[in-house]
């Protein structure tokens, strides 16, 4: 059932699962300094986003190193995908049909 | 939380601007340095052929295995650094640049012994033609606008290479079309999405 989601609907944690969504396959992780520089945010703020998404259960973090350098890496689990799905089909029930743009959101969403 | 219509339809527009900007950042980060790359090799062809002609084909065949190295250097390296993007799943096998490579050249090759082209010139634009037709194609296939717009722009100037430019000028023509239209989109890239 088309559920709203309060965690998800806040504009930068939005953008975030759109990002992440958008990857080319579940299994695609994004780097952290990547989305940083792509929504101009500070490491302490992407961070307190990430985090709240991470608590919810919607992303997975992977801190790693490479080439001795500490990384991150962030992706979507099933919960968040159907959660994120689940919000956009709300928003769609919202408009009721009366917006006929069509709207890229990324993978599809079931 | 209570939305209008005109909040939920705004938020869809985000999601969907958002969406196809992360994948239009992620195909430039990944494409510019490959494409400076091939654009260099071109005008370093290019200029290299109009000085040493004799030497047209070792010219061509060293840089396109040059070229082919440099992209399977840039490939592992930015598979290594995982910026933008880190994928488990996804591994360039061994024998995938060389059977790339060798299907590449086996079309050319088998397709010049057929059709027996009458100049050198023209040899040379139809390879380039069938590189943009690649790069149109790939264009299409992933919604990268550039990819199209760079294939259509160069096949026009290779066009017109062969039909309007005068043959002395032919290699300076094309160095500056093909050579320096790739790179000048791989910096824009790569300043655009930086």
């Amino acid at each position: 059932m088309a559920e709203f989601n309060d965690i998800i609907h806040q504009p930068v944690r939005l953008q975030i699962m759109a990002a992440l969504m958008s990857l080319r396959s579940d299994d695609e992780k994004a780097d952290f300094a990547y989305l940083k520089n792509l929504f101009k945010l500070t490491d302490g703020n992407l961070g307190a986003h990430l985090a709240k998404l991470e608590e919810a259960g919607y992303i997975k973090i992977e801190k790693t190193f490479i080439a001795r350098k500490p990384r991150t890496f962030i992706n979507t689990t099933g919960k968040g995908r159907d959660a994120f799905a689940d919000h956009i089909a709300a928003l769609k029930k919202i408009i009721g049909g009366k917006d006929n743009r069509r709207h890229n959101t990324g993978r599809d969403n079931k | 939380m209570n939305l209008d219509n005109r909040q939920a339809a705004d938020t869809l527009e985000l999601i969907s601007k958002t969406a196809s900007q992360t994948k239009k950042s992620i195909a430039a980060k990944y494409s510019s340095p490959h494409i400076i790359l091939w654009g260099c090799i071109a005008i370093a062809g290019y200029l290299l052929t109009y000085f040493y002609l004799s030497w047209v084909r070792v010219i061509w065949i060293t840089l396109g295995f040059l070229g082919w190295l440099g992209m399977f250097l840039i490939s592992s390296y930015q598979k290594r650094k995982g910026f933008p993007t880190k994928n488990s799943q996804y591994i360039l096998l061994w024998w995938q640049p060389i059977a790339s490579w060798t299907a590449f050249y086996a079309f050319i090759f088998i397709s010049l012994y057929m059709f027996k082209p009458r100049s050198g010139i023209v040899i040379n634009a139809y390879i380039i033609l069938v590189i943009m037709l690649a790069y149109i194609n790939l264009g299409i296939w992933n919604s990268e606008i550039f990819m199209i717009g760079l294939g259509i722009v160069i096949s026009a100037g290779t066009l017109i290479g062969v039909y309007w430019i005068p043959v002395s000028f032919y290699c300076f023509w094309m160095a500056l079309t093909a050579g320096g239209m790739l790179v000048t989109t791989g910096i824009y890239l790569h300043l655009k999405y930086r």
